[in-house]
């Protein structure tokens, strides 16, 4: 037989190495009936519903995980398989309530194989559905659907990598149970909904897929939460959001989502929304229309700058909302009044990345893209808690390293991904710079860097080697509490070839973030990392589009495409471009800008959705900078505390109800677009600001978001010319994307650097303002949890309030005990600069000594505990090292 | 809570037999049961969990698939029937009943009273003297429904 053609069905099929038969069949078209099988996931074979005869043989074999070999001739339709087949399936079915599958899961993929055997369950009990667990706020449970398949088992494990199933009992009384406690909560279910979306029968199931509302639209579009930029399908009946699923495809996510990609949607339809234009008169903001709110705007913006000139007007745009509304915004400021005075919120967060890689190599974004994830042999990651901030990220890390990757994660806390580590470099807070700089020591030490790649592609390392030659290992160990055994044993790894760094705003959110971002690249150059697949680095930038915002130009120092304003060409082409020059002078940052503002030099102010008077350090000092103004134009979705400061707060569409781009982390540009209209009158952003700009006398023309891309392709074309939306179907580009036929650019660097050579750079460590400070025994690192999503303005909105309902103290304990505080009960927390008092946890995932906040919630006041200490050069804040005292209240 | 002292030090000697550490589960579950109340409860399960880097639902599913391994605390004492051929050809199924009766404690569950847990096992070697039970570890073979009523009557 092996001599024959290779065949199923009497199809013809050339075998692919490691293929399955099942996998080859659906390659050809042909669907075997199977049920505890599922893409992408490992096969588990245990129904055998997907029997298959290959001739020759003497009995079936399972499709799922019989490999098809050259020569195999197989039948998946055979009167004896039916009847096997037949067999099973009563077997599975039979024991479970009369109709249980066929009734109202008839939508589920087991429901729909008995229907096609004309099958159904047959069973005398009742149907328990009050065995739903209902203690949980998405995820419910029916074991009398359950069948025992354990797909739940493997999405669980292979696709969130949380290991919350497990099977107990044997033979006919093997039950899946979840957790230890057969409960969702409280296990290590971080409510991905992953199980959800393999379960054939409906078992496991959820809030939005409960009752199987049927559709009338389903949209795909990008999550509107995190920088992962997952794609999703939003299923819409009317102006309602029923269900969101994950794209199975997606090069991004592949299927998968986070609790608040899957489940906190319900912000969109929450009442408290901003339905129409609010002005502010008499000191009430009362409602008005658009007419007559764009032509106030007009006019207030227009006499301020000609009273006050161009230095008096600026503007922040919103990571939040598109690349197509970001380059509007900065557009319409430079254009209509000449000012640079343009940032976002890219300033509070990776700006000492931006200034530390454009530096060291040309380009301030990701060089690798995600599926770099896959391909690398060593990961470290640095000052971020993917699992959490990025859930996605975080899961395909957990998976990598699951797959024998190894990972050196460098932060304070015991994060998931600590638990997971090769090696967990515990530092204290605030002093990455003289770790980072003790790592590159190490390495040297061992001898193992890339010699041929630093002499081709680096210039410095001579500097590098006298600067690090004058840093002993001892001292880099005491100053950060990282032991020197643990230093060079992270330097071994890294001496074993290139790794992917991935970091997050524990590195860049600190006094020295440029800093320790250059000592990040250092040791990325010296292990020939930057320029090559499967290594490099990887800042995972917060917001779903905080990476578009700053290709957009939303720099007060850049134009779109990060072209300098100082640069006299560049000011031409722009010039040619918009019919208006932009102004040569660098601008303002958000916190110069606020500083402006409290002098009165700064008259008004447009804030496109951001809240800084919660996210902002000094929440009293923006304020009185926000006071100050004239002008406060707010867009928003809700009235925030930054938008009752407003003269007029003007109401905004909200991801699920715009158009355009978004671009994540990894420099990807996907199409973004609306499942549902903006509530009331609410707008999207790039409308608004066409008819400012016109009020304000520009003949603004654009009819649609996509002819604003075109623009922007022109605007910077060695990033974007090749981009445009009929390109961007599916997975969308990655940037550089310089012309029509460019795919996009998986990885950075690899025939080079757009600056020749990167170059190392290295300064000593400075203990940060906040460390040892008498009277404050404790560092508190502020941050966020799964649960919620920065300002919480959306995740507050939703049942993800349920799952953490308030901002928690992390706190050891050992301290805890100390300090007289009990887990659940109150603590005073005190800094120099403020104060609040918030719920304690106990928890041995932060040092003694250490503490974490998160800054969820308004009421918490977070950040009135953060300082104004900043980096010097990126003007980033230190949201990480915060010295505070503690009592109980 | 953590596993005692003395189960730790025991476990660490386990290890040292078996190439992997969760090979070492069941014989450390057995002497769990033992030591610590005569089942598996969930503190123990959470324990060794932490122990043989596994996750408590690991473990849950490794106890609850052996009928060894009791799931739920027991009564004073316990009662194992033997239902395996020899024994059933011997009437294993009268003395199960009997068994029962006596001490009013369902198959595989524990009396009211709390003194008593009946179960039923697989052969346990005794076939030349069966019908058997094994009370509280020790054996009583060549069992008649009156032998068996008699022994479990003088149990305290
Ligand atoms: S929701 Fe996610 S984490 Fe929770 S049990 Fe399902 S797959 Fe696991
Ligand atoms: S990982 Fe980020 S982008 Fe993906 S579903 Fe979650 S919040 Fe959305
Ligand atoms: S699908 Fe192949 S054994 Fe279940
Ligand atoms: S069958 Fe009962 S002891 Fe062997």
């Amino acid at each position: 037989m092996k001599d024959g053609a290779t065949s199923i069905d009497g199809q013809r099929l050339i075998p692919h190495p490691g293929e399955t038969i099942l996998q080859a069949a659906r390659r050809a078209g042909i669907e075997i009936p199977h049920v505890c099988w599922s893409e992408g996931l490992a096969p588990e074979g245990g129904c055998r519903v997907c029997l298959v005869e290959v001739a020759g043989g003497t009995r079936p074999v399972a499709a799922c995980h019989t490999h098809l070999e050259p020569g195999m001739q197989v039948r998946t339709e055979t009167p004896r398989l039916d009847r096997l087949r037949r067999e099973i399936l009563t077997l599975m079915a039979d024991p479970h309530p009369a109709g249980a599958f066929t009734d109202v899961a008839a939508a589920t993929p087991f429901g729909r194989l008995l229907q096609r055997y004309g099958m159904v369950a047959n069973g005398t009990h009742p149907r328990r559905r009050g065995d739903l667990d209902g203690a949980h706020p998405y995820l419910h449970f029916d074991p009398s659907l359950c069948i025992v398949c354990r797909l739940c088992v493997h999405a669980c494990e292979e696709v969130q990598g949380s290991f919350v199933y497990g099977v107990g009992g044997r033979g006919a009384h093997t039950t899946l149970r979840i957790g230890a406690l057969d409960r969702y909560t409280p296990s290590a279910c971080t409510a991905c909904g992953a199980c959800v979306d393999r379960c054939p029968t409906g078992a496991v199931t959820d809030r939005d897929r409960l009752d199987r509302a049927e559709a009338d639209k389903i949209t795909a579009t990008v999550c509107g939460y995190c920088g992962t930029g997952c794609r999703i399908e939003v299923a819409t009946r009317g102006e309602e959001v029923l269900r969101v699923e994950g794209v199975r495809d997606a090069a991004v996510n592949r299927g998968h989502l986070c609790a608040k990609g899957r489940f906190a949607h319900g912000w969109h339809s929450a009442g408290d929304r901003l339905t129409r234009p609010l002005l502010r008169r008499a000191g009430e903001l009362v409602p008005v229309s658009w007419a007559e709110a764009i032509a106030f705007a007009a006019g207030r913006l227009r006499a301020l700058r000609s009273a006050h000139g161009s230095d008096a007007v600026a503007c922040l745009t919103s990571s939040r909302s598109t690349n197509e509304a970001a380059y509007l915004l900065q557009k319409l400021f430079r254009c209509a009044f000449g000012t640079n005075h343009v940032d976002c919120c890219a300033r509070v967060c990776h700006s000492s990345t931006a200034l530390a890689m454009g530096r060291m190599t040309g380009t301030s974004a990701a060089s690798t893209s995600f599926h770099d994830l896959e391909l690398a042999r060593c990961l470290v990651v640095a000052g971020a808690n993917p699992t959490e901030a990025h859930p996605v990220v975080g899961a395909r890390i957990v998976q990598a390293v699951l797959r024998g990757a190894d990972l050196i994660v460098i932060d304070p806390r015991c994060t998931a991904l600590a638990e997971y580590a090769t090696l967990h470099l515990q530092p204290r807070p605030g002093t990455n710079v003289a770790l980072l700089h003790g790592l590159a020591k190490a390495l040297l030490e061992t001898g193992a860097l890339d010699r041929a790649y630093v002499a081709e592609r680096t210039e410095g390392l001579a500097e590098l080697e006298t600067f690090l030659a004058g840093i002993p290992l001892a001292d880099a160990a005491r100053i950060s509490g990282v032991a020197e055994t643990d230093l060079r044993a992270a330097a071994r790894i890294l001496g074993r070839g290139p790794a992917l760094f991935v970091h997050g705003l524990g590195l860049s959110e600190q006094t020295q973030g440029v800093a320790a971002v250059e000592a990040l690249c250092n040791l990325a150059l010296l292990t020939g990392s930057l320029g090559r697949a499967g290594a490099g680095m990887m800042p995972l930038r917060g917001q779903n589009n905080v990476q578009g915002n700053a290709d957009m130009g939303a720099m007060p120092d850049a134009l779109t495409g990060y072209q300098r304003v100082g640069d006299a060409e560049v000011r031409a082409r722009f010039a040619a471009l918009w019919g208006v020059p932009p102004a040569a002078t660098p601008g303002w940052t958000v916190s110069e800008m606020f500083a402006a503002a409290r002098d009165r030099r700064l008259k008004a102010l447009w804030i496109q959705g951001e809240d800084p008077m919660q996210s902002h350090p000094e929440p009293e000092r923006v304020r009185e900078a926000l006071a100050s103004l004239d002008f406060l134009a707010v867009q928003e979705l809700f009235l925030t505390d930054t938008a009752r400061l407003a003269h007029l707060v003007l109401p905004a569409a909200g991801c699920l109800e715009q158009d355009g781009t978004f671009t994540n982390a990894e420099r990807r540009i996907q199409r973004v677009r609306a499942a549902v209209p903006p509530p009331g009158e609410a707008r999207p952003d790039w409308q608004v600001f066409v008819e400012l700009a016109r009020a304000l006398g520009l003949r603004w023309n654009y009819r649609h978001p996509g002819e604003v891309m075109d623009e922007i392709a022109r605007a910077a074309p060695a990033l974007f010319g090749g981009v445009h939306y009929d390109r961007l179907e599916g997975d969308g580009l990655l940037w550089p994307c310089p012309d029509a036929t460019h795919p996009g650019t998986l990885t950075l660097h690899l025939g080079g650097f757009p600056c020749g050579r990167a170059r190392f750079r290295a300064v000593p460590y400075l203990p940060p303002p906040e460390l040892d400070v008498p009277g404050h025994p404790y560092t508190l690192i502020t941050g966020r949890v799964l649960q919620h999503y920065n300002v919480g303005t959306m995740t507050r909105r939703t049942q993800q309030l349920e799952l953490e309902p308030e901002d928690r103290l992390e706190i050891h304990p050992e301290d805890a005990r100390r300090e007289g505080l009990v887990d659940g009960g109150r603590a005073r927390v005190t800094s120099r600069t403020g104060e609040c008092v918030v719920r304690v946890r106990c928890t041995a995932r932060v040092a003694p000594g250490t503490l974490f906040l998160s800054f969820h919630h308004p009421q918490t006041r977070t950040n009135a505990l953060v300082g104004p200490h900043h980096d010097s050069e990126s003007k980033c804040p230190d949201y990480k090292t915060v010295a505070v005292r503690l009592r109980p209240e | 809570m953590a596993l005692p002292q003395n189960l730790v030090a025991e476990f660490n000697e386990l290890l040292t037999h078996y190439p992997h550490k969760q090979a070492a589960l069941i014989p450390a579950l057995h002497r769990c049961q033992e030591e610590l109340g005569g089942w598996i409860s969930p503190q123990t399960m959470e324990d060794c969990a932490a122990f043989f880097g596994l996750e408590p639902v690991e473990v849950y599913g490794v106890a609850s698939f052996y009928p060894m391994f009791r799931m739920r605390p027991p009564g004073k004492h316990v009662v194992s029937v033997c239902h395996n051929i020899s024994c059933a050809l011997r009437g294993s199924d009268e003395l199960l009943a009997k068994v029962c009766e006596v001490t009013g404690a369902p198959v595989h569950g524990t009396s009211a009273d709390g003194r008593f847990s009946v179960n039923t096992v697989e052969c346990q070697g005794a076939c030349a003297n069966a019908p058997m039970f094994d009370l509280d570890g020790v054996y009583h073979e060549d069992l008649t429904l009156e032998k068996a009523a008699r022994i479990l009557g003088e149990v305290k």
